[in-house]
C-alpha cells in the first residue's frame, strides 16, 4: 500500500506542454525584441527647452505635455489659495462694518435714553408728580435703578 | 555529469543575457515542463496553463539581466509562474478561498489501484484553495522543502508548515472517504 504522499507525487507528475510550445514562446520573444528595437528607434519626446537633460547625473526625459500639466497644477493651486485669502479678507471687512453699525446704534440709543432721563428728572424736580400716592423715593432714585448711562463697547 | 549540466546551463544563461535567442530557446526547452506543469496542475486547464507558461518565459526574457545563476532562474520561474497563475485565477473570478473542509469530493467511488485514482486525486488537489493547492504542487511535483516553498510563495515558513499539513490531512480524509476501506497514511 503506497502512502498518500507517493500517490500525490504520481498524480502531480510533470507534464510536457503541447507540441510547438517553445516555438510559440520564441515567436513572442522575437515580437518583443522587434518592439524594443522599434521603441528605441522612435525619437524621444520633444523636450521643453528650460528643462535640463540630466539632473545630478541622472538622465531625465520631460516632455512639453508633462511640463504644461505641472504648470497647470501649480497655477490652479495658487489661484485657489489667492481666492481663499481674498474671501477671508472680505468676510473680515463685512464683520467690521457690521460691528461699527451696531456701535453707532447703541450710541444713539444711549443718547436718547439719557435725554429721556433728563426730561423725567426735571419733571419730577418740579413737583409735577408729588400727588402720586405712596411716593417716598428721592428724585435720584427715579426711574433708573441701573447705570446712569449705557456703557459703550470699546471701538 | 551534474557539473557539466550546470556549466552548460550557465553558458546558455550568459549567452541568452547577451541577446542570443537560440540560447534562450535552449532555456525554454529545459524548463518548459516544470513551468507548464505547475500552471497546469494549479489551473487544471492546459490552454490557460500554456498562456501562463508563455507569460512566465516572456518575463524571464525581459529580466535576464537580473538572473544570477541557473538555480536562481529556476526559483525565479517558479515564483513568476505562481504569481501569474494566481492573477489568472483572480481574473477569472475563481480565486475565492474555500475552506478546506468544504472541498468537494469525487462522486463515484474508485477502487484503489485503479488507473483513474491519479485523476481523482488530481481533481481533489485542484479543488483545494489556491494557496494550499500551490503548496501541495510545489511540495509533491517539484519536491521542494518547506523553506523553498515559503520563499517561492513569499509567505512565512510557519504558514507553509501549517497550510501543507492541513491540506494533506484534508486530502487524506477525503480520499479515505471516497475509497471506502482503503486507508492512506503518512509515509
Amino acid at each position: 500500500m503506497k502512502p498518500l504522499e507517493d500517490e500525490l507525487r504520481n498524480a502531480l507528475k510533470r507534464r510536457e506542454p503541447p507540441p510547438g510550445f517553445s516555438g510559440r514562446v520564441m515567436a513572442r520573444v522575437e515580437q518583443l525584441a522587434e518592439d524594443r528595437v522599434r521603441t528605441a528607434a522612435k525619437p524621444a519626446p520633444r523636450r521643453a527647452p528650460w528643462v535640463p537633460s540630466s539632473w545630478f547625473g541622472r538622465q531625465v526625459s520631460v516632455s512639453f505635455g508633462a511640463v504644461a500639466a505641472l504648470a497647470a497644477v501649480v497655477l490652479l493651486t495658487i489661484g485657489v489659495a489667492v481666492w481663499q485669502q481674498h474671501r477671508i479678507v472680505q468676510e473680515r471687512r463685512e464683520g467690521e462694518a457690521a460691528r461699527a453699525q451696531l456701535i453707532e446704534a447703541l450710541r444713539l440709543t444711549s443718547s436718547k435714553l439719557n435725554h429721556v432721563r433728563t426730561k423725567v428728572r426735571s419733571v419730577t424736580d418740579d413737583g409735577a408728580l408729588d400727588h402720586a400716592p405712596n411716593r417716598h423715593r428721592s428724585s435720584s432714585e427715579f426711574p433708573f435703578d441701573g447705570p446712569q448711562s449705557v456703557a459703550l463697547p470699546a471701538a | 555529469m551534474k557539473d557539466q549540466t550546470r556549466e552548460s546551463q550557465n553558458a546558455a544563461l550568459a549567452r541568452a543575457a547577451a541577446g542570443d535567442t537560440a540560447a534562450f530557446e535552449e532555456i525554454v526547452r529545459a524548463h518548459q515542463s516544470m513551468v507548464f506543469s505547475v500552471a497546469c496542475h494549479f489551473l487544471r486547464d492546459p490552454g490557460r496553463a500554456e498562456e501562463i507558461a508563455q507569460e512566465a518565459f516572456l518575463r524571464l526574457y525581459q529580466n535576464l539581466d537580473r538572473i544570477e545563476s541557473p538555480e536562481h532562474m529556476v526559483q525565479w520561474l517558479r515564483k513568476v509562474t505562481w504569481r501569474c497563475a494566481i492573477d489568472e485565477l483572480r481574473r477569472a473570478g475563481r480565486g475565492k478561498e474555500t475552506p478546506l473542509e468544504d472541498v468537494a469530493e469525487p462522486a463515484a467511488q474508485e477502487r484503489r489501484g485503479d488507473v483513474l485514482l491519479e485523476g481523482r486525486l488530481w481533481k481533489l488537489v485542484g479543488s483545494l484553495p489556491p494557496r494550499a493547492r500551490m503548496m501541495v504542487i510545489l511540495r509533491y511535483q517539484e519536491d521542494l522543502d518547506l523553506a523553498e516553498i515559503a520563499k517561492t510563495m513569499d509567505v512565512p515558513l510557519n504558514t507553509v508548515k501549517s497550510g501543507l499539513a492541513r491540506a494533506v490531512g484534508v486530502l487524506r480524509q477525503k480520499l479515505n472517504r471516497v475509497l471506502g476501506d482503503v486507508k492512506y497514511e503518512t509515509a
